[in-house]
């Protein structure tokens, strides 16, 4: 699994207005035509991957009409149409037939929104937040950017059909309460064999109004993801840097169940989470019952992460007991729990049943020491952020032969 | 004045305040020797020191036993978070089965029987007696009533005297059951209590059929069984035997269960009867002290036992579980398996006698064979010891009218054991549960005085016994009953994790 970035640069021609294009290639436009969109598209939608040898072969393709066309390596022979084309990517291996991208004029960024059978396509609602969590990954910005509701709910509508995993993040998602809801709903119409992850501090959903909305979404595979900290309101608050946001969340939890919503709760371990992780654990099992899925998280090194470093930064070699306490207390309760973000090498044999590999593909990184690792294919790795400061002493190649005590531990 | 003022003063300077909580000595002989628990069932062990410090609001701040207390709803810091979002949920997680209306309907098709117990719990009549049959009209209305219940899902067991003597009203009930819930869409279950000597290969069709368990008794290896439980031939074992074997190659393995029924006899040979459930392949076994029902009591001298002794045995016999279960045996008590649930989970385990307010007519009602209808399995031993004073009605009246009887309640005014004298300042409470008719069997009082009570004293010293396996037990002891708690393999419950 190489990481695959989510954008890069094109040579882009005649591009008069910001855009939005579904990739496809000449065999899917003549098979499915505008179907190959999960919800209402036009053929001004479409961008046609177009290598030189299709087009030189048959130059009436040109008049095909199509948004525009992907020549999906450098340009051979002029290029006799006046509509949008793109061509000689940077790096040939980022947009892809049935992606999704975002142009704008005078600029040769382009960008992945959606990625063909990828399950870490996310809707990015908005870079703002309230909450500033000390190792918030991506810092939050005072903006007015409600523009993403609007871009979203195109995406949708150029997506893939099929089933898949979608996330919907930010910042906080439901700040745009009315464009939250008005994107779920429409996941549910358009996208109905997507299940949805939400990712939100459930801060807002204290106010119980929430609690018919959702209801009345109803969508079938909708879950929420929603951190918490500790089992007490001071050091939650900290980690959140948000006074009173521990009882906002808990009103939020209990409002989405409710709400009959789907709740994973989400812990990020580092120094201030990982001393009363099992009393968490406890915690979290004893008043929130109806919790379906536990996810005890390696830090994400970016953001505020680096600058509150010395607050934040614990070796995961640290804490293997109090994760171990916590995660045999949830399982032997019945509760499922997963560990996201810690490489193999950094969880005990006992633990690795639980380690899931939790990285965005995008994102994910493997490091020289990985190159001759066992374990390599069923690892989580790092994020690309990594950096030998927040790097754990325990990060080693497994041989084969201490691989596979991993893997009999697991059955 | 002035003092008073000053006082004020100090209240106001305490930087939290208490939550409902009590406490009890445990006796364990070890420094944490206080168990705390508060109205909604977390626990803590903890010292005199620190229970002093905790009345005297002397806990300092920020130090780990006062984010425990915090977190576990002993204590709040006001004007700070407000647990009681956290307090409502852990109630009506605990008390989750309110919700529901009664979803156990015992039919008793007939009250005749092969055996001869002595102790027996249900009372029988011979083999060969009349009027002692549940008839096609009361059967027809006891249906009626089962479907009432507003309970997603129903168990509708048959018992005796020997169910199975009766066979042809146990298929005509089940038929209409069947027949209902294509409307109703229930989830319902069917159970026959039997000893399994009657049964043909008829009625294992009819069971494969309707998906039909087998609850049956095993007492132990061969000559306790027969002794407990004779028959002319004396051949009570075999037969149960046979017909447990006869089940699992029709029906599956795990279509039959059996209970044991422990008499004085029994107490002497816990291990004998574990062995017995071993090598039967059980994976559950059911060590509960004989009622006081039936004709238990007329033979009481010779067959009932001081709770003293049933303690004595489950300790012996929890202690050999607990080992064999080590060695790759899974064999749980199930009894210790609902304690566990009311212990270590927010849940309650629901179970009819474990409950408060009181299971009985909540929980489970009885439609008796002469037409009549009891809040419990219990409440109609009664009627053959000669006390009538329990029914509810009969089977034609509707259930709204059964369950707003005068003897619902007064089962219900002395069936909350939050508010019974004894038992609302008990630690225990939370886990236990409140037995009005138990108490009106023994006590003639259906709220009973707790110090002659041995309801309490059981489930007193089961409770009391756990939390000391659960506080001081080695890590495999934990691992073993934490495989009771969700029905896992040992050997998947590879660390007890935190002890909470």
């Amino acid at each position: 699994m190489a990481m695959l970035r989510k954008d890069t640069h094109f040579e882009i021609h005649h591009l008069n207005e910001p855009k939005l294009l579904k990739v496809i290639t000449l065999d899917e436009f003549i098979e499915q035509g505008l179907a190959v969109c999960a919800g209402s598209a036009e053929f001004d939608d479409l961008l046609l991957w177009l290598p030189n040898e299709e087009r030189l072969q048959s130059p009436h393709l040109l008049s095909l009409p199509v948004g525009g066309f992907l020549i999906p390596e450098p340009l051979i022979g002029d290029f006799d149409s006046a509509r949008p084309h793109l061509h000689t990517p940077k790096d040939a291996g980022v947009v892809q037939p049935g992606d999704v991208i975002a142009i704008t004029p005078g600029n040769a960024l382009v960008r992945v929104l959606y990625r063909r059978g990828s399950d870490s396509n996310l809707l990015f609602m908005t870079d703002r937040c309230n909450s500033l969590c000390l190792m918030c990954s991506q810092p939050p910005k005072d903006i007015d950017d409600r523009w993403h509701i609007e871009e979203n709910l195109r995406l949708i509508d150029l997506m893939d059909p099929g089933e898949e995993n979608l996330g919907i993040s930010g910042g906080e998602p439901t700040l745009y309460r009315d464009g939250l809801l008005e994107i779920l709903a429409k996941c549910k119409a358009v996208l109905p064999q997507k299940s949805i992850h939400v990712l939100s501090n459930g801060r807002l959903f204290q106010d119980p109004s929430w609690i018919a909305a959702l209801s009345a979404i109803g969508h079938p595979q909708l879950s929420w993801g929603i951190p918490l900290y500790a089992d007490n309101a001071e050091d939650h608050d900290h980690v959140v840097q948000a006074p009173g946001a521990f009882s906002e969340t808990l009103q939020g939890l209990y409002n989405l169940a409710r709400a009959s919503q789907i709740i994973e709760i989400r812990v990020v371990l580092n120094r201030l989470t990982t001393p009363r992780l099992p009393e968490l654990a406890h915690y979290v099992f004893r008043n929130l019952p109806f919790v379906r899925h536990v996810a005890l998280m390696g830090i994400e090194s970016t953001g505020l992460a680096r600058k509150n470093y010395e607050e934040l930064w614990i070796d995961p070699l640290d804490y293997q007991e109090s994760l171990s306490q916590a995660v045999y207390f949830l399982f032997n309760r019945g509760v499922p729990v997963s560990i996201y973000n810690l490489p193999l090498c950094l969880v005990p044999a006992h633990l690795s049943r639980f380690a899931r590999q939790s990285i965005s593909d995008w994102k994910n990184l493997f490091i020289d020491t990985c190159q001759q690792c066992a374990a390599v294919k069923h690892c989580s790795g790092f994020f690309k952020s990594h950096t030998d400061r927040w790097q754990s002493r325990g990060v080693q190649l497994l041989s084969t032969e201490a691989f596979s005590a991993y893997a009999r531990s697991a059955q | 004045m002035w003092d008073f003022q000053v006082t004020l003063i100090a209240t106001d300077a305490k930087h939290y305040r208490l939550l409902p909580f009590r406490f009890m000595r445990m006796n364990t002989g070890h420094d944490r020797d206080i168990l705390l628990t508060s109205d909604t069932g977390e626990y803590m062990h903890v010292n005199d020191a620190q229970l002093r410090a905790l009345s005297y609001f002397d806990v300092q701040a920020s130090t780990p036993f006062y984010r425990d207390l915090l977190a576990r709803h002993f204590i709040y810091e006001p004007g700070r978070h407000d647990p009681f979002p956290e307090m409502a949920a852990q109630y009506r997680s605990r008390k989750d089965f309110l919700f529901q209306g009664p979803a156990l309907h015992l039919f008793v098709v007939t009250l005749r029987c092969n055996h001869t117990c002595q102790y027996c719990q249900v009372s029988r009549a011979p083999l060969g007696g009349s009027g002692h049959d549940l008839s096609e009209t009361d059967a027809q209305a006891a249906v009626d009533r089962l479907f009432e219940s507003n309970a997603p899902a129903l168990t509708v067991e048959f018992q005796g005297g020997e169910p199975l003597l009766a066979f042809e009203r146990v298929r005509q009930i089940v038929e209409w059951v069947v027949e209902r819930n294509v409307v109703e869409q229930r989830d319902i279950q069917f159970v026959i209590t039997t000893t399994l000597h009657h049964l043909t290969e008829e009625i294992l069709d009819f069971a494969e059929q309707n998906r039909i368990q087998f609850s049956t008794s095993l007492d132990g290896p061969a000559p306790l069984h027969n002794a407990n439980r004779p028959t002319p031939l004396r051949d009570s074992y075999e037969r149960t035997l046979k017909g447990i074997q006869w089940v699992r190659e029709r029906l599956g393995h795990d279509a039959v269960s059996a209970l044991t029924t422990l008499t004085s006899r029994s107490l002497e040979q816990p291990e004998a009867i574990i062995d017995e459930y071993v090598s039967q392949g059980f994976s559950s076994i059911s060590l509960r002290p004989l009622s006081p029902y039936g004709f238990a009591t007329k033979s009481a001298h010779r067959l009932d036992y001081p709770i003293e002794r049933y303690l004595a045995f489950y300790k012996k016999a929890l202690a050999y579980l607990l080992r064999i279960n080590q060695q790759g045996v899974y064999l749980s008590e199930s009894y210790t398996s609902l304690l566990l649930k009311n212990i270590l989970t927010p849940f309650s385990s629901g179970y009819v006698d474990l409950r408060s307010p009181a299971g009985a007519g909540t929980a489970a009602l009885v439609y008796n064979y002469d037409g009549y209808v009891y809040p419990s399995d219990e409440a109609r031993m009664l009627l053959e010891m000669g006390e009538d004073g329990l029914r509810l009605g009969t089977v034609q009246q509707p259930l709204s009218e059964l369950l707003a009887s005068p003897v619902m309640n007064a089962l219900l005014a002395s069936g909350v054991a939050e508010a019974l004298p004894g038992c609302s300042d008990c630690a225990l409470v939370p886990y236990c549960g409140a037995d009005p008719i138990e108490h009106y069997a023994r006590q003639a009082d259906p709220i009973g005085h707790r110090v002659f009570s041995s309801f309490c004293k059981k489930n007193m010293g089961l409770l009391k016994h756990l939390f000391g396996l659960l506080c001081d037990g080695d890590d495999n002891v934990q691992r073993v009953l934490l495989s009771w708690l969700n029905r896992r393999s040992y050997n998947d419950v590879r660390f007890p994790g935190y002890r909470g």
